[in-house]
């Protein structure tokens, strides 16, 4: 038994646990060893045997190792016990997820089990199902109705053609599929175009080499013969412009000037082809049908063109390359517009042209315009504008064919309006907008006073109108030329090319 | 002497030897060997578990302090200490009338 520990307190105490108070242990031992030396030294004084005394002390405590081992467990208990609580939660919690995962792991095993047999399952019978088909006989896919159609391009000598050919549905009420297609010819100048529903097309065949064009409406339907062959030309020849134009006696005096852009046409096998793009020429006939000039830009040769006076009608329809006049004829001296040659052979007699008061006249024309006063005539849908007579004086201005605003007379320049009074006419063009938003700028004015001299006036001022000033100076120039061949000898065949107001000497 | 009814009684008379002031566990053991005239003469190491047990209760709180050389813990009353020990003062001698009713001991029988 050690000297500084009589009674061995700590002989029963646990080890140190982690969780232990630091003084718990010295605590109690302290405090029962003050109790025992207490105890003692009464033992002591009472025999003087100190080994008695020690032995009587122990008898009336007990075993203090064991109630040092008492004192230190009561404090502990609770400490140890939720440590061991803890513990004991989480090996459960292990071993619960670990049951889990073993679950989960075999269940999916099983499923993986079960989806392999119903894949294989499903396998058999898909095999079962395709073997039942191929002794089925297919369905056609495309209805027995639809036209199984190729275009063959040749020319005049049967000899492929190479081209494409387009087809586009013309009729929006269809119940069919919307067709749009485009088909290269291949070595043989055949366009496969499929099988194509009954219904109206459009179809189209452009030649690239020569750079035109042909187009067609035609009825698709059951019977029709799928193999559609188009005659082609193999060139574009230079065309030659011969106008075949018998006005009548009242159009021959006074004499007239007509304007006239001409666009050429080839035909072949009764089929229209349009050149790409299309060459276009601006031409001065007078009512003799005599060509004045022409614009400089056009490769075009003008031909007298004057036919045989018949029945009162002005036709211009040349054989063999007819032209499509696709702008008005102006007949400056007459106070009279000619409108919309959209067709040769058109009916044009003097009352129409001269006692023209409504829109609803027999011209044949697209009319989308409409008269507002007795002075104003809104032209038609290609150009729209205004008409007035002031005394001897005859003034149209025109706006573009895309724009649909009307120039009242406020937005007629002052220079214009306050022109030359014995001006016995005044035609007034207008430059050309740049787009549909905006009102021409610009006017170039034409006209004979009331001695045969030639007026000419050029007003622009935006730059931005130049281009269409150079196209001014070459009506004017063709003007000038046929004022100065029929009208005003004295005139110099040279234009001048000065801008602004032009008046030529006398 | 039953053992729930003794460590009762002596849980109670532990906390009426505190109550007098600060005391140490080998004075509590010897005051109620000397009150009760030696009838209570138990094994003093029993004492300090019910001693710690009052403490962790709330009953009681201790302090250290230096004696001979040795450190000595005191313990005193707490008030949730002196309202157990009133309650269980109300409770002994309810219970010790109905017994001493019961054996007749209340009007001097023997």
């Amino acid at each position: 038994m050690p000297l500084d520990d009589p009674f061995d307190l700590s002989a029963d105490l646990p080890p140190p646990h982690d969780e232990e108070p630091d003084s718990l242990r010295q605590d109690i031992l302290d405090e029962l060893a003050d109790h025992l030396a207490c105890a003692l030294r009464r033992e002591t004084m009472i025999s003087s045997d100190t080994s008695q005394a020690q032995t009587n002390v122990l008898q009336r405590f007990g075993n203090p190792a064991k109630v040092a081992r008492k004192l230190w467990w009561d404090a502990m208990w609770e400490k140890i016990m939720m440590q061991r609580i803890t513990l004991v939660a989480s090996l459960l919690s292990v071993i619960f997820v670990a049951c889990i995962g073993v679950i989960v792991a075999r269940t999916t095993e099983r499923v993986k089990d079960s989806q392999q047999f119903l894949l294989a399952q499903q396998k058999l019978f898909n095999e079962s199902v395709l073997e039942q088909l191929k002794t089925v006989t297919q369905p056609n896919v495309v209805p027995n109705e639809w036209v199984p159609l190729e275009v063959l391009l040749r020319d005049e000598s049967d000899q492929p053609v190479q081209g494409t050919v387009y087809i586009r549905t013309d009729d929006k009420t269809s119940q069919h599929p919307q067709i749009n297609l485009n088909a290269k010819t291949n070595e043989r100048g055949i366009a496969q175009m499929g099988q194509i529903p009954w219904g109206n097309y459009q179809f189209g065949v452009v030649l690239d080499d020569l750079k035109i064009q042909t187009t067609w409406k035609e009825l698709i339907r059951p019977g029709t013969s799928p193999e559609m062959k188009i005659i082609c030309p193999v060139s574009v020849p230079e065309p030659t412009f011969e106008a075949k134009f018998d006005p009548p006696e009242e159009l021959i005096s006074p004499q007239r000037f007509y304007l006239a852009k001409i666009r050429q046409k080839l035909q072949g096998e009764g089929r229209d082809w349009d050149i790409l793009p299309q060459p276009e020429v601006t031409a001065i006939l007078d009512s003799q049908g005599e060509c004045l000039g022409q614009t400089e830009s056009s490769q075009w040769q003008m031909k007298r063109m004057r036919g045989p006076v018949s029945d009162g009608r002005i036709s211009i329809n040349p054989p063999g390359s007819p032209p499509q006049i696709v702008q008005d004829i102006y007949s400056p001296r007459a106070n009279v517009i000619l409108s919309a040659f959209k067709n040769s052979g058109m009916p044009l007699t003097a009352d129409n042209m001269f006692g023209r008061q409504s829109p609803r006249d027999p011209f044949d024309y697209e009319d989308s315009g409409r008269q507002e006063n007795g002075d104003k005539i809104v032209l038609h849908s290609f150009h729209t504008g205004t008409m007035k007579l002031r005394g001897n004086r005859f003034q149209v201005t025109l706006t573009s064919e895309f724009n649909a605003k009307i120039l009242n007379e406020d937005q007629v320049p002052k220079e214009l309006a306050q022109s030359d009074p014995k001006l016995n006419f005044l035609v007034s063009l207008p430059l050309l907008p740049l787009d549909s938003e905006n009102v021409a700028r610009g006017y170039y004015s034409i006209g004979l006073d009331s001695e045969n001299r030639l007026q000419l006036d050029i007003n622009s001022t935006d730059p931005v109108w130049e281009g269409f000033r150079r196209e001014s100076q070459e009506y004017a120039k063709l003007f000038y030329k046929m004022f100065a061949k029929k009208e005003t000898a004295s005139q110099s065949d040279e234009f001048p090319a000065s801008e602004g107001f032009i008046r030529p000497s006398r | 002497m039953d053992v729930k009814l003794l460590n009762g009684t002596v849980e109670m008379m532990m906390l009426d030897v505190i109550s007098g002031g600060p005391t140490y566990g080998y004075e509590i053991v010897q005051t109620v060997f000397s009150r009760s005239n030696g009838q209570f003469e138990l094994k003093e190491g029993s004492l300090y578990p019910a001693l710690h047990r009052l403490e962790r209760q709330g009953f009681l709180e201790a302090y250290w302090t230096e004696q001979d050389g040795r450190r000595r813990k005191y313990y005193k009353l707490t008030a949730a200490g002196k309202k157990a020990l009133a309650d269980r003062r109300k409770e002994w001698k309810a219970f010790s009338t109905g017994v001493n009713g019961v054996l007749g001991l209340e009007y001097g029988l023997t």
